[in-house]
């Protein structure tokens, strides 16, 4: 049997605890019994303002989780079936490694095509878009409420987040409706919404590497990177033409921190 | 991969993520990007889980992870240097005891905020959540203990006066 020290101790770490040695103590001690029904009510208050204080997870998210899944996939069978391609291949032109008579003329001849085929794929890895351009339209496309936004943002706020990056803006962007922070690609990112003389953009402030990959246009947008000392200052607009034109615009107005 | 298995596991496990994810980041909007990232790592290891059954405590950790991955390294705005000790709260108004709890809640340093939050929202036992802070069980009981005392002495303190003697 407990003595009614250990059995405070150990509910109050856990009230839901339901022990037999615990249960007993309860059943014999009238006051830690009721010491025991008071934690339990505080501890329902705890969880129902743990619970009510994140309010509904958004009825979306499973949908969007989901989705990301299903993209990921159809990548890695494309991957995939490259690969299996590509081996198969090699085993044709290798004898697949089984056979003794692999001969040298035929060794060279695989090498001479295998790097033919290696340089074609890299060509065309060159002209994909880069993996963080499609992660900024996706981004921008998982959160179509943050359109609606229209925040009070301070705008030594949108200097700072820029300043992290290395970068100042001189002058104005525009109207600014939100300044946020977002996880992409495990980094933290600040997300902005802004009006332009161009038109509507988010730009997105990318820490790490600084990229000058080409603009790329899926799922109704167009992203664009500007890169700074720190990282890189993402595009995305619904618009060729506005990225384009908002691109030379922030290319003339940002200027890299000494 | 077992699409089929990873989408029940999604709708089974979200929300208490995303709750769990809120009171990490204590931000709905990271959260939302935190359990997302989370299913994204899960989703690449999904074939490692060998015992489905296991898949709670496995994507708390993956969440963990992703957090400590991202924020711990660049703490924008949350500043954890307050002791239990100098946890304060202003007396309720009538009606106002849920808001100071979580304003107290919100507070409470992260060392004691997590293990919390693990055994009321996850429904975890003292051993899951030393396997996944990498503490000892002791260690989680202690916090465990400290962290409900601290918020019953500043919203009931009459009721934790019959606390056990906690320092």
């Amino acid at each position: 049997m407990i003595d009614c020290k250990k059995f405070r101790t150990q509910k109050l770490a856990d009230p839901m605890c339901r022990d037999a040695a615990v249960q007993a103590h309860a059943e014999h001690c009238p006051p830690c019994a009721q010491y025991a029904a008071k934690l339990e009510q505080f501890e329902q208050k705890l969880r129902c303002c743990a619970v009510d204080a994140c309010g509904d997870m958004p009825p979306d998210l499973c949908e969007r989780i989901l989705e990301q899944t299903k993209q990921s996939s159809a990548a890695g069978n494309v991957r995939a079936a490259r690969q299996s391609w590509f081996t198969a291949l090699l085993d044709k032109l290798g004898g697949g490694g089984t056979r003794t008579w692999f001969a040298p003329t035929m060794g060279a001849m695989a090498m001479t095509l295998v790097l033919g085929v290696a340089g074609l794929i890299s060509f065309n890895l060159s002209n994909t878009p880069s993996p963080m351009a499609r992660s900024v339209i996706a981004h921008v496309v998982s959160e179509p409420g943050i359109f609606a936004l229209r925040d009070q943002v301070p705008a030594n706020a949108v200097q700072l987040a820029f300043a992290q990056l290395g970068g100042a803006l001189e002058g104005s962007l525009g109207e600014v409706h939100h300044l946020g922070t977002c996880m992409l690609e495990g980094k933290l990112v600040h997300h902005l919404l802004v009006e332009t003389p161009d038109g509507e953009a988010t730009l997105m402030l990318v820490p790490g590497e600084a990229l000058d990959a080409g603009a790329h246009s899926e799922q109704g947008y167009t992203a664009a990177f500007i890169p700074l000392p720190k990282g890189s200052l993402g595009i995305v607009t619904r618009s060729e033409d506005t990225a384009r034109k908002l691109k030379a615009r922030l290319e003339r107005s940002v200027r890299v921190q000494s | 991969m077992d699409q089929r298995g990873f989408e029940s596991m999604v709708r089974t496990h979200s929300s208490d993520l995303y709750r769990f994810a809120y009171w990490l980041s204590r931000d709905k909007h990271l959260a939302q990007d935190l359990v997302q990232e989370a299913f994204s790592a899960a989703w690449k290891a999904f074939d490692s889980l060998r015992d489905k059954t296991a898949a709670k405590p496995w994507l708390f950790s993956i969440l963990r992870n992703e957090y400590a991955r991202s924020f711990q390294r660049k703490r924008l705005d949350i500043q954890d240097g307050v002791e239990l000790e100098e946890l304060s709260v202003s007396v309720p108004a009538e009606g106002q005891e849920r808001v100071e709890l979580e304003n107290l809640l919100q507070a409470l340093p992260e060392n004691y905020r997590e293990p919390l939050m693990l055994q009321v929202l996850g429904g975890f036992s003292g051993r899951e959540i030393a396997q996944m802070l990498n503490i000892t069980e002791q260690n989680v009981m202690v916090r465990l203990t400290r962290a409900r005392h601290a918020l019953r002495r500043l919203v009931d303190p009459e009721q934790a006066d019959e606390d056990v003697d906690v320092a």
